[in-house]
């Protein structure tokens, strides 16, 4: 309790860390809603182009039970690095300012120290996963009214895949500030290794062991939904999982384990 | 084991230690940072450490709150490790003072006193106690610096603690922030806090320490009281093959200021002048026949001086 109460006073005083988190929570919830609207072919009614009219993606079913789940998750995936930013400088401003070793010399422990991290890990997880659970909720009960509340939560198990893809990013771009001690620094690497050379590795490596990658097994929690949502898959012969990969998942929470230990290893050896 | 029997010289009294260091070693790679260094700071006293820049005084404060591992050798405050009860009894800041600057001095002040489970914190009069009640709510990167080194005294204040550790809190100040800390810190000190203060000043721990310790490349070159280090009139170190009989002839004489015993000799600070052969010729109308003299002359300010203005290297 004392360590919640700690990490919020420190939070709550940082103008960007209020309003970065604000925002990321209106940027999920507004494009929740707004995503409905957009045609994703381009201008509608395009009669005479020989596509299949698909409308908005509201029109598509995009809000419809299962899929909202599939597809929410989905796009709010995209996302997940304004939170692991945020946390990411948080937690290099206790080494910017000193104030890492200044809390130890007041009487933090080091282990408590890492604890106070892990909580605001959690709390981005926790609460990525609750904005999205919550609007997920208000317009899957919009969008179908005449199913019952627990039947709203059909296709939910999406939800604990992306608290588990919050959960590992959030894990990982923490070790890296513990690692790298500079927001700068870390954000390269998280970047680069993200983007550029797990996916690489991961294609020189191509057969069973790519999803061995650390990264690799989060990002494939939640594939892209818009095949099975349209019921291109039958057209195309694609095959999108209906649910989410219990491989994956394990896989991807034993990550988040071994980085959080690596976090706690790599603090408790050095310096402050 | 030090004798202090400067004040009362009838009672022979072992006087508490706040921190006890004992062969404290720290090593970066092939550079020893610290070498087998062994400290005791006694209860009640502003003590100074003094060495030029990089001389390991940082490093050694480190190790002594816990954020340095030292290589090998023990510390101990109180006689107890370090621990939450110990480091609660404890103020400290290392080199600058580390605040959140996005914060006001109370916000800042708020999270100390909650990492130092202090239920109910005065912060208001410890503001008050280095003058920055008025400021108190101006975010911590928007004060001057001789601010933030206040308000970092008043933040290791917070907790009345029984020792104030100090990283050369003058350091970068104008003549003006150097005498405001100054005297803060007398103030502090005469509350009967003990004062733990690292500078590369010899001026500046002449002037407000009692006891000193000297390193220089992590080596304790002296430790003693500031009046021995300067000399007064000189420093004379003497034994006897009865010491007792010695100090109790000396105790009746009034040209020093202090006596200590070392390693099996009194080390006396003159406040007059007087000729090591004077002394000894007193000694053996006393017969009491010295085995050991050494008379040195303010040597050690000189030599110090010396050391702690060489620049960096």
């Amino acid at each position: 309790m004392k360590l919640i109460k700690l990490e919020w006073l420190k939070f709550k005083g940082h103008r960007f860390f209020l309003i970065g988190t604000g925002l990321y929570v209106l940027c999920m919830v507004g494009l929740i809603i707004g995503i409905g609207n957009i045609e994703p072919l381009g201008s509608s009614k395009s009669e005479d182009g020989g596509i299949v009219d698909l409308g908005t993606f509201g029109e598509m079913g995009f809000y419809d039970v299962p899929f909202v789940w599939h597809n929410l998750t989905y796009i709010a995936g995209f996302f997940k690095f304004i939170p692991a930013f945020i946390l990411l400088f948080f937690v290099a401003n206790e080494y910017k300012f000193k104030t890492y070793r200044q809390n130890l010399i007041d009487g933090l422990t080091k282990t408590q120290f890492y604890i106070s991290k892990l909580i605001s890990v959690l709390f981005f997880s926790i609460l990525s996963t609750l904005v999205i659970g919550i609007t997920g909720l208000i317009v899957a009960l919009i969008h179908n009214p005449d199913l019952g509340i627990l039947e709203m939560f059909t296709g939910g198990e999406f939800l604990i895949a992306f608290f588990a893809e919050v959960l590992f990013l959030m894990v990982f771009s923490v070790f890296l500030t513990f690692l790298m001690r500079s927001s700068t620094v870390a954000i390269i690497i998280l970047l680069l290794y993200y983007s550029l050379v797990e996916p690489f590795i991961g294609y020189i490596l191509m057969g069973d062991f790519d999803v061995f990658l650390p990264t690799r097994a989060s990002r494939e929690l939640i594939n892209q939904p818009f095949t099975r949502m349209t019921q291109m898959d039958s057209i195309m012969g694609l095959e999108t999982a209906e649910t989410i990969p219990l491989k994956e998942l394990i896989i991807t929470f034993s990550y988040t384990l071994i980085f959080a230990l690596g976090g706690y290893l790599i603090l408790k050896k050095r310096d402050a | 084991m030090n004798l202090e029997i400067a004040n009362e010289p009838k009672i022979l009294t072992k006087v508490e230690k706040v921190l006890q260091i004992q062969s404290l070693r720290k090593e970066f790679g092939k550079i020893i940072a610290v070498d087998s260094l062994n400290l005791e700071i006694p209860k009640g006293s502003v003590y100074g450490i003094l060495g030029p820049n990089g001389s390991g005084k940082t490093t050694t404060l480190g190790m002594v709150l816990g954020v340095i591992s030292q290589t090998s050798g023990t510390y101990s405050w109180f006689g107890e490790p370090l621990n939450f009860k110990t480091k609660k009894r404890i103020g400290a800041i290392l080199e600058t003072p580390n605040f959140y600057p996005y914060l006001s001095a109370r916000k800042n002040l708020e999270i100390v006193a909650k990492i130092k489970e202090i239920k109910n914190p005065d912060i208001e009069a410890v503001l008050e106690s280095v003058d920055l009640l008025k400021r108190a709510d101006s975010k911590f990167k928007t004060y001057s610096l001789g601010m933030k080194q206040r308000l970092a005294i008043a933040s290791a204040l917070l907790n009345d603690p029984e020792v104030l550790l100090l990283d050369e809190p003058t350091n970068g100040l104008d003549p003006n922030g150097i005498a405001q800390i100054r005297d803060l810190v007398r103030g502090i000190a005469k509350r009967g806090i003990t004062v733990i203060i690292a500078s590369h000043l010899l001026d500046e721990v002449e002037k407000i320490c009692t006891d000193v310790a000297v390193i220089r490349f992590g080596k304790l070159l002296f430790a003693g009281t500031v009046d021995e280090m300067t000399g007064g009139e000189g420093v004379l170190e003497i034994s006897a093959d009865d010491n007792l009989k010695l100090k109790a002839e000396l105790d009746t004489w009034t040209c020093f200021s202090s006596i200590k015993e070392l390693n099996g000799k009194l080390s006396l600070v003159l406040s007059e002048t007087i000729t090591a052969s004077e002394v000894n010729e007193k000694l053996a109308k006393k017969s009491i026949y010295l085995n050991h003299l050494n008379f040195r002359k303010n040597s050690l300010e000189e030599q110090f001086l010396e050391l702690t203005n060489k620049p960096k290297s």
